[in-house]
Parts: structure tokens; sequence; C-alpha cells
């Protein structure tokens, strides 16, 4: 075995180490620790019991059957181990404008103007039955994508408003999401006014997307007077 | 020891007293590592009763949520991470670093060169460390799990690792002799292993995050591969070389070994996907996944048939050395934690355990109950031939013994008892989910108690330890080695 083979290098080695060898090393070689060490390892050359080679052929055959079984065909898409017949077409869901735009109010507007839409009472205005939300839809887009600064009238009742821009210089809502939202408020609640199309907004988006400055009442009111 | 009682093992191999040339390449050889080891040795001593007291915080917060609540410090997640990051990187690496370069070193037959050099490496790993734990208390943590030290500590530890891993593969490139022990092999392949995975994950997770879920996918990836590809071989490297150095009992079989490295090697890998099983993760890949944990029985029985038959018939001599005695309960608990980890893996049983207290129990049974105290008794063999004295207290070893012996069992049947019952408690609509909170106390509180058993433990270990460092005077005097049990027949160091 390779320890007898290499057994005379050994000596020829230790000699020219014991020929350099201090004091100090000599006790360390005579340690008692050092002295009782045993052997550096070595392996016997045992054969692999046939058990377990046995048990490493199930372990493997039954591998090969779980990963063909659920593997789903390595498709990216497919999630699920137990399917059959993988997930054929993807049906994606169109969502009306109005149910989009349901999601955006709850998200964004539902924490002032509430969930009933009435807002709070000299605080934050109502949107049911508003003049400002059922009448111009440019001029209600002008006050979401650039938001609304000064004292406002609504419904006979005056609002400090503070309205945030949901522009590209506010929170940068898409032109869909903000056709979606007017859409919304603008048939909810009992109000009964025409949709605001992507295709529109995204007119006014073009417009008015690079104005930084918020809008006011009167401003609104002189381009688009109520009716 | 009296040559009279170990006539017995005498006849199974001779001492190397018998080879004074041998004799005189293992001092050279442990005298060029010695600073180096006995420093990290040390550190990792002192990382792991810091680990340990962070662990006790969070794991009494559990159950007692009023806790310490007047600090940010100390919240749990802050707590959690500066535990796992201190017994990993901290107890773990330095620990690898102390013994497993050593042991390299010494199959590899060449001294270490610039032994001072390393000791800088390895020093600048604690700092980088020590900057990483306090980032983490301080509140700088990041969101990912395994990953927590931040962006700023993390450059520091890498380029320190690879110092230190270059020690290694240096020893190796410059080694003596035609055989390569298992040992070897296994150390080689960890050095390449962990630097790979850690300089990868952080790339593709913190400095140029992957999208979506192959985030995910390299966050499991690597923590799982950090157990089995770093801690796991290093651990077994060392009980390859322990079994038969103390027992004097050549390895049952090469082939075996042989076997046992490649299968893990082979496996492993594949293996941490199956923490995303119900996750919006491509199916095969899950199912890959699961095959790698399952097959990874395969190196898990091979290894435990190789020691088993190594030290068949020799348990009494092995009970004697604190070295085997530790040994020998970290391989059983290979076993044990390796096949139960597989089980885990199986869909049916992961719809259980999944997201419990079981999973938790796991990662300590093999983190712990495996490799922790293989690298334990790696310290009790490495130190007297290091430093040339005997261990000072016999009776410290026991309690650090049974204190983390039992102390580890506890916590794996509380955690995995109370998990499983939660894990089916969690999988029933009829159960409010409160209610299961209130169900885990009883085990979170054993939990609480197992860590106290593992903080004695280490406390004994660090005395015993500091104490043979510092006190050279009192140990130096023993003629004999520090055994278990000496009134008995039959001697083992």
């Amino acid at each position: 075995m390779s320890e007898d083979k290499t057994s005379p290098d050994r000596n020829r080695e230790s000699n020219i180490d014991s020929a350099a060898m201090q004091d100090a090393d000599m006790q360390s070689i005579h340690s008692p620790q050092l002295k009782r060490e045993r052997k550096e390892p070595h392996e016997r050359q045992s054969p692999i019991p046939i058990s377990l080679l046995t048990l490493i052929s199930l372990l493997a055959f039954w591998g090969g059957y779980y990963f063909s079984n659920y593997s789903q065909d390595f498709r990216w898409d497919a999630y699920d181990p137990y399917a059959k017949g993988g997930l054929g077409e993807v049906v994606v869901e169109e969502k009306t404008l109005a149910e989009i735009g349901a999601r955006v109010f709850r998200g964004q507007c539902v924490a002032c103007h509430q969930n009933s839409g009435l807002g709070v009472a000299g605080a934050f205005p109502p949107l049911v039955n508003s003049e400002w939300v059922l009448g111009d839809e440019e001029r209600l887009a002008r006050i979401l994508i650039n938001g609304l600064n000064g004292e406002i009238a609504v419904l006979g009742d005056t609002y400090n408003g503070n309205m945030p821009a949901f522009g590209p210089h506010g929170l940068n809502l898409k032109p869909k999401q903000i056709a979606a939202v007017l859409t919304y408020i603008r048939q909810t609640w009992g109000n009964n006014a025409p949709e605001v199309t992507v295709e529109a907004l995204e007119g006014y988006h073009a417009a008015y997307g690079s104005r930084t400055e918020p809008w006011t009442a009167e401003e609104l009111l002189a381009d688009f007077p109520m009716k | 020891m009296s040559d009279s009682t170990s006539i017995k093992l005498d006849t199974v191999i001779p001492y190397t007293t018998n080879d004074p040339s041998l004799r005189a390449e293992l001092s050279e050889i442990d005298r060029s590592i010695r600073s180096a080891s006995i420093f990290f040795t040390a550190s990792a001593v002192g990382w792991l009763l810091l680990g340990t007291v962070f662990a006790l915080i969070a794991a009494y917060k559990l159950h007692e949520p009023g806790f310490a609540v007047g600090s940010e410090y100390s919240t749990f997640g802050r707590m959690r991470a500066a535990h796992l990051n201190s017994v990993a990187l901290g107890f773990g690496n330095n620990m690898i670093f102390g013994v497993c370069l050593w042991i390299m070193a010494r199959l590899c037959r060449a001294p270490i060169r610039h032994g001072g050099l390393l000791l800088i490496a390895g020093a600048f790993w604690n700092i980088g460390l020590t900057v990483g734990i306090a980032g983490i208390i301080k509140g700088d943590i990041t969101s990912v799990e395994w990953l927590e030290i931040p962006r700023y500590a993390t450059p520091l530890l890498a380029i320190s690792y690879v110092l230190v891993g270059i020690w290694g593969v240096m020893a190796f490139r410059f080694r003596k002799g035609e055989h390569v022990y298992v040992s070897q092999w296994y150390f080689l392949a960890a050095l390449f292993w962990f630097p790979w995975l850690y300089v990868i994950a952080q790339i593709m997770i913190i400095w140029a995050p992957a999208q979506g879920v192959v985030q995910s996918i390299t966050n499991w990836w690597f923590a799982h591969n950090v157990l089995g590809l770093w801690l796991t071989p290093m651990a077994l490297g060392v009980a390859y070389y322990l079994i038969p150095k103390v027992l004097g009992r050549p390895i049952y079989s090469y082939y075996l070994s042989v076997l046992g490295f490649w299968s893990l090697a082979l496996f492993y890998n594949w293996a941490g996907v199956h923490h995303l099983i119900g996750g919006p993760v491509p199916v095969w890949l899950i199912s890959a996944g699961i095959v790698a944990s399952v097959m990874m029985v395969i190196p898990v029985v091979v290894v435990a048939i190789n020691h088993h038959m190594t030290v068949v018939g020799l348990h009494r001599e092995g009970w004697r050395s604190p070295t085997i005695r530790f040994v020998v309960f970290g391989a059983i608990n290979y076993t044990f934690v390796s096949l139960i980890g597989s089980a885990m893996a199986l869909r049916d049983v992961n719809l259980v355990t999944h997201f419990t207290h079981f999973t938790v129990g796991h990662a300590h049974h093999g983190a712990y109950g495996f490799f922790g105290m293989i690298l334990f008794g790696g310290v009790y063999y490495m130190m007297p031939r290091l430093l040339q004295r005997e261990w000072p207290s016999a009776g410290l070893i026991k309690i650090h013994f049974w204190g983390s012996a039992l102390g580890i069992l506890l916590m794996v049947f509380a955690l995995q008892i109370g998990g499983w019952i939660q894990g089916l408690q969690m999988n029933n609509p009829e159960i409010a989910f409160l209610d299961i909170v209130q169900n885990t106390m009883p085990w979170l509180k054993a939990r609480t108690v197992s860590g106290l058993l593992l903080l004695v433990a280490h406390l004994a270990f660090a005395l015993n330890f500091f104490w043979m460092l510092l006190a050279p005077g009192k140990t130096n005097s023993k003629d004999a080695p520090t055994l278990l049990n000496v009134k008995e027949e039959g001697a083992a160091q």
C-alpha cells in the first residue's frame, strides 16, 4: 500500500529535518500528545454491500418514476404537479373600465372621498351628484392629472381644495387607470354620466401631463363654466 | 496513557511512537498552523457564546412577547438574524478554518506557509462579521434569509474568506504522497463550493437582483447549500479523519467513501428548492428538488455504513474519548437529520411541516446536532496537539457533552412534535389561527429550556478552553490524556 511505498522518503526527509531541529522541536516530537497518536488514517477496500446497491437501484427507479409523473413536461407555466394534460389555453379575463376603476378608487381615493362617495363634511367634497364629477369630462380629467388647490364650491358647500395630482408629476397613474376611475365615479352611487374612454384620457394626458402646477377652481370654471 | 491500558488497541494498529520521522513531520505541521488555528477556534468560542445569548433572547420573546421591548435593537427580527449569523458564520466558519485547515495540512503532509498572513486574513473575517452583525442590530438588515448582513460588510467577508480558503487549497497543491484521503476530498470541494454559493447569491439577490421568483430560487439554493455543501462536507471530513485516528482502525471501505462523496456532490445542489413547494415556481424544478432530496438518502446511508463499520466493537473506547463521544453523537445525528430532511421534502409531508416550527427544529438538528458536535470533537482532539497540554477538566467536558446532547435533543423533540401538531392544526380550517399559536406555547417554552442547557454546555466548553489556553502551569503537569469515565478499562484519545 501507499504507506509502505512512501516510508523510505519519509525517513530521508526526517533525517534532514532532525539535523536542523532545535531543542524545542526535539521536545515537541517527544511530547506525550504526539507519542500516543495513532497512524494517520487510511481505508480498507471492503466491497459495497449488495443490499446497498439494491437500495440505490430502488431509489433511482422511484426518482425516475416521480420525476416523469410530476414534471409537467418541463413547462415554465405549469405549477400544479397533479394537473392532467397541462394547463391548456391561458384565458386572460378582460375587466371592464368600471371594475378596474373600483380597484383604483379603493386604493387611492377612498381615504378622503369615502366608500360612499360622500366625502367628509367640511373637509373632503362629495362625488355623489357633484356637478364637477358629472359635468365636463375634460375639466374632471384635469383635476385628476394635475390636482386642485384652493377654494372650491361643491353642491353649495365650500371646501379648501387639496387634491393631489395623479398624472406624470404626481402619483403617475397610467391613462387607463385614470380613465377607469373617472368612469367608476361617474357611474356609481346613482351617478349616471357617460364613461371616459382610455383614448380620450390619453389625449388629456398628452395635453396636460407636462403641467406641474395644480389647478384652481377659478381657472377650471373660466375654461369650462358650469352649465 | 500507560501502556498496560492500551494493549488491546495496539494490536489493531501501531502507535506513531514507532515512527519518529512521522512524529517529526506532524510536529512541524502542527507548529506551522498553531497560532492561526488557535485564533480561529478562540474566535469561534466567542461567537458561540454571543450567538447563544442572541438565540435565548429570540427564543424567550416567542413565548413572552413583552420581554425586552424597550428598544428596537432587541426586536425578535434582529435578534434572530444576529443569532443565525453569529453561529453560522462566526462559530461555524471559524471552527472550520481552525479545525479543517489543520486536518487538511496534516493529511497533505505539508506545513502551512506564512501562517502569520493566514492569521491576518482570519482577523479580517472576524472584523467583517462584527461590522455585519452590528449592522443587523443597528437596523441595516437585508430582507433575505441567510443573507441578512448589510451590503457594506459582505465584500470584506467574501475577500477574507477567499484569502483563508487559499491556504487550504495551497496546502493541497503542495501535498506529499500519492494517496488523497477522503477527508481531503470533502475539504477541497467545500473550499470551492462555499465562495461559489456566497458570491452568486450576493450578486443575484443583493447587488444585481434577478427578477421575480428567480430571486427566491437563488435564496433557497444558497441557504440550503450552505448547510449541505459547506457545513456538511466539512463535518464529514472531520469525522472521517478523527474516527480512524482516535480508534486506530482504518475506515471500512474506500469504495463507500467514493460513493458517498460523489452522490453528495451530485444531489445536494438540487435539493434547496424543496423550500418552495407550493410556491409560484415551475413545477418541474420543485419536483427535481424533491427527487434530489430523496436521493440524498444514498450518501447518508453510505456514510452511516462506513462510519458504523469502522466504530463497531470499539464503543467503550469511543465513549471514553471526549473526541469520539462528540463525533459519534454527531455522526448518528447526521443519519437521522438527513433521513428526516428527505422525508420533509415529500409533498405530502411538506404540506404539514411547511411554515411550522418543525423546520426550525430540523435546522438546529443538522447545524448543531451534527455539524456543531463533530467540530467540538475536532477541537477536543486538536487542542492538546497544538498546545502540547491536556484539557484541564474532564468534568467540564462531561458538562459540555451532556448539556449539548440533551439540549439539542430536547430542542429537536420539542420543535418537531410541536411543529407537527401546529402543521396539522393549520391545515384544519375549523381551528382559529390564534388558538394554534396559543397551542405552540408549551413547546416554545421547552425550546427555551433546551437553550439554557446549551448555554451551560457552552460556558463549560469556553471555561475549559480558555483555562487550557491561558493557564499552562496546571495543565502541563498532567501526564495522561483527559478521558471520561477513566475507572473503566480500555483507553482511547
